[in-house]
């Protein structure tokens, strides 16, 4: 225990060193607006109204940098409750073991008074498993969202129109509501045991396509989009770089035109700021990732969502939820003909039901908490719910986040993070593993510096 | 491959709308930049932003060019107003300046605490002579409107005046000179009393 924590210890100091080398959330647009971190977020990435007009008007306020670029470093340590499951396998290697975790590298700013960009490129230490269980690294491209906006008057009122190209739906948002930048805003990249089951907007595409999208932001109170999404290939390669497209780890989905959408109403007032919206996607998805061609699955998110910010000083205190339902359509999986006396059988449809929460407080923008509360429930499938090791055949999970955070610096954080499961792939009870859903928990020490 | 060209299009239909835009001064500035934090026309209620509306033109001046030149250098100004500040031309400075002074104010302030209300009305209308406060009155006005280069106090945020009030104990805004004197003289709890009776008026 003492060497784990000198270990740590040290990354700290080492951190520490590199800081006064260190400027500023995502520092090339601190440098740019001339502005601190503070003015835009919240607490990264939690933004704040200023950041939101920012990222809408296309990064673009300040002076353009010669070279706009940045980096982000994380150290962490995690420990999983029950590590061994009862085959005596290991969950997941480097058990409390202090990990260098990952590097992410920013080319992000002002093109032109019209047009910005956040490119970030991700190496993860831990970022593959192999087959045999061993831990590598990997890089890629991680979220990226250029965008070209003008300002217009419409009715004697200010608003923003945009045009946006991204890899990942919902990674254009501005709202800490949606999946790409929703709480946690942090986890463990190491193999953590974690839900199998979830709905496709949340991550499921992400760095795997390219959707080129138009907004409006009318008087910053009502904002609106409709993007369309296909695979990151040919032409759009280059987003879904660090992506392996020959072993079937990449959703393949038809066309082009696969539609995201969103409309929030803002309203802000004295220390307060609320929003009120609903987001979607409708993705169609080869059965096969390997093999492109013929008919496909439809799968159909719809989702509330809200978030209401109080910013006061010393108090800021932030409270975000959303509700995510999921339809699938296995028009091109479902056999009509299976029997179920024989083996299982995938059903014709399916739905999936996400409901998150989380409140943070902030006292001085440098002592953090936030809880948090997670559950998905669903139909019985047994062919698209089933993990093998449950004999129910459900998406459900359930659980909670606690996490306290220091930021002795506006670009540094000490997080210390547990995940709570009460509920585990379908199942309160032990699995075919041997494994309670609350031997999931998770303990993740982070620490986390941009410069 | 149609999909390609409808992109390529918008993109150039954008740019070619974007270039018939130019910004204007002013009121422009203020909605599209300004008005972010401080409200409307100036008139935030949010208290980690001051109240524009109402200002005198020659402060604002002064406040702006001081961000500019980085000489106004206390933490929210830092934090917020050297990075936005930077790009303003002069031009652009007085316009906004011009435009402030002629919003008017919006008065929320309640009284909340009396005796620290009287107390306070007692510094701004008499000062303290012992310690060699003079009435802030005799600069600020007598309902604290402000004249030329000398700030509007009434119904400014009480946070906001009592964060800037401690700051003239040190030596973040060199240029206000009279005020680095005046607070030699004023403890927190004075600081606390002059605040509770100017967000109110």
């Amino acid at each position: 225990m003492f060497k784990t924590f000198s270990k740590l210890l040290f990354l700290v100091l080492v951190g520490i060193l590199l800081a006064p080398t260190i400027s500023f959330a995502v520092p090339s647009f601190a440098r740019q607006t001339g502005m601190d971190c503070a003015a835009c977020h919240i607490s990264y990435p939690e933004l704040t109204p200023f950041g939101r007009e920012f990222k809408l008007n296309g990064y673009t306020l300040g002076e353009r940098q010669w070279l706009p670029v940045a980096a982000m470093m994380q150290f962490s340590v995690t420990n999983v409750s029950k590590n061994h499951d009862n085959t005596g396998a290991t969950i997941m290697p480097h058990q409390n073991d202090p990990q260098f975790y990952v590097l992410g590298l920013f080319a992000s700013g002002k093109l032109s008074d019209y047009l910005g960009m956040f490119v970030q490129w991700t190496y993860s230490n831990n970022g593959t498993q192999n087959a045999d269980g061993a831990i590598r690294g990997h890089s890629g491209l991680d979220n990226t969202d250029i965008r070209l906006a003008i300002n217009h008057d419409v009715f004697g009122k200010i608003t923003v129109f945009g045009l946006n190209l991204n890899n990942n739906p919902s990674v254009q948002d501005v709202w800490n509501t949606t999946p790409a930048w929703g709480f946690p805003f942090n986890g463990p990249n190491l193999p953590v045991p974690g839900p199998a089951f979830s709905t496709v907007i949340e991550g499921g595409l992400s760095q795997q396509v390219a959707g080129l999208g138009a907004y409006f932001w009318y008087d910053r109170h009502l904002y609106g989009e409709l993007s369309l999404y296909g695979n990151a290939n040919n032409f759009f390669r280059v987003l879904s770089a660090g992506q392996n497209w020959h072993d079937g780890s990449v959703t393949r989905i038809d066309g082009r035109t696969n539609p995201y959408w969103r409309l929030a109403w803002n309203e802000d007032w004295g220390p307060s700021s609320l929003m009120v919206g609903t987001y979607g996607m409708q993705a169609d998805i080869f059965p096969d990732p390997l093999n492109p061609t013929g008919p496909t699955n439809r799968f159909t998110d719809t989702a509330l969502d809200a978030q209401y910010q109080y910013l006061s000083d010393p108090h800021i205190f932030t409270v975000q939820t959303t509700y995510i339902h999921e339809k699938q359509d296995y028009k091109a999986s479902y056999d009509p003909t299976c029997d179920p006396s024989l083996g299982a059988c995938l059903n014709a449809h399916d739905h999936l039901n996400t409901f998150k929460a989380k409140a943070s407080y902030l006292y001085n923008r440098k002592y953090g908490a936030s809880v948090a509360y997670f559950n998905t429930t669903g139909n019985n499938d047994a062919v698209a719910f089933s993990t093998g090791n449950n004999p129910v055949t459900k998406p459900d999970n359930q659980g909670y986040v606690f996490e306290v955070d220091y930021n002795p610096w506006t670009f540094a954080r000490i997080a210390l993070q547990y995940t709570g499961y009460t509920k585990f792939d379908g199942s309160r009870d032990v699995d075919a593993l041997g494994l309670k859903p609350r031997d999931r928990n998770t303990l993740f020490l982070n620490t986390w510096f941009a410069f | 491959m149609n999909y390609r060209i409808l992109m390529s299009l918008g993109l150039i239909g954008m740019i070619a709308v974007s270039s018939a835009y130019a910004a204007d001064a002013g009121p422009k500035l203020d909605q599209k930049l300004c008005s972010v934090c401080h409200g409307r026309g100036g008139t935030t209620s949010s208290d980690l932003f001051p109240q524009l509306a109402g200002e005198p033109a020659p402060y604002l001046v002064n406040q702006i060019k001081g961000f500019r030149d980085k000489t106004r250098a206390d933490e929210n100004a830092k934090r917020f107003m050297w990075g936005i500040s930077s790009r303003l031309t002069d031009d652009d400075i007085q316009q906004l300046a011009a435009y402030y002074e002629s919003q008017s104010p919006i008065h929320i302030g309640k009284i909340s605490d009396q005796v620290k209300y009287d107390a306070g009305k007692n510094i701004f209308m008499k000062g303290n002579p012992d310690k060699g406060v003079p009435p802030c009155m005799a600069c600020h006005g007598e309902k604290g409107e402000g004249n030329a280069a000398t700030p509007r106090l009434g119904g400014q945020h009480e946070a906001y005046l009592k964060r800037q009030l401690k700051v003239f104990y040190g030596n973040e805004r060199p240029a206000a000179t009279a005020m680095h004197e005046v607070v030699k003289g004023l403890s927190e709890s004075d600081i606390e009393a002059i605040a509770q009776y100017l967000q109110a008026q």
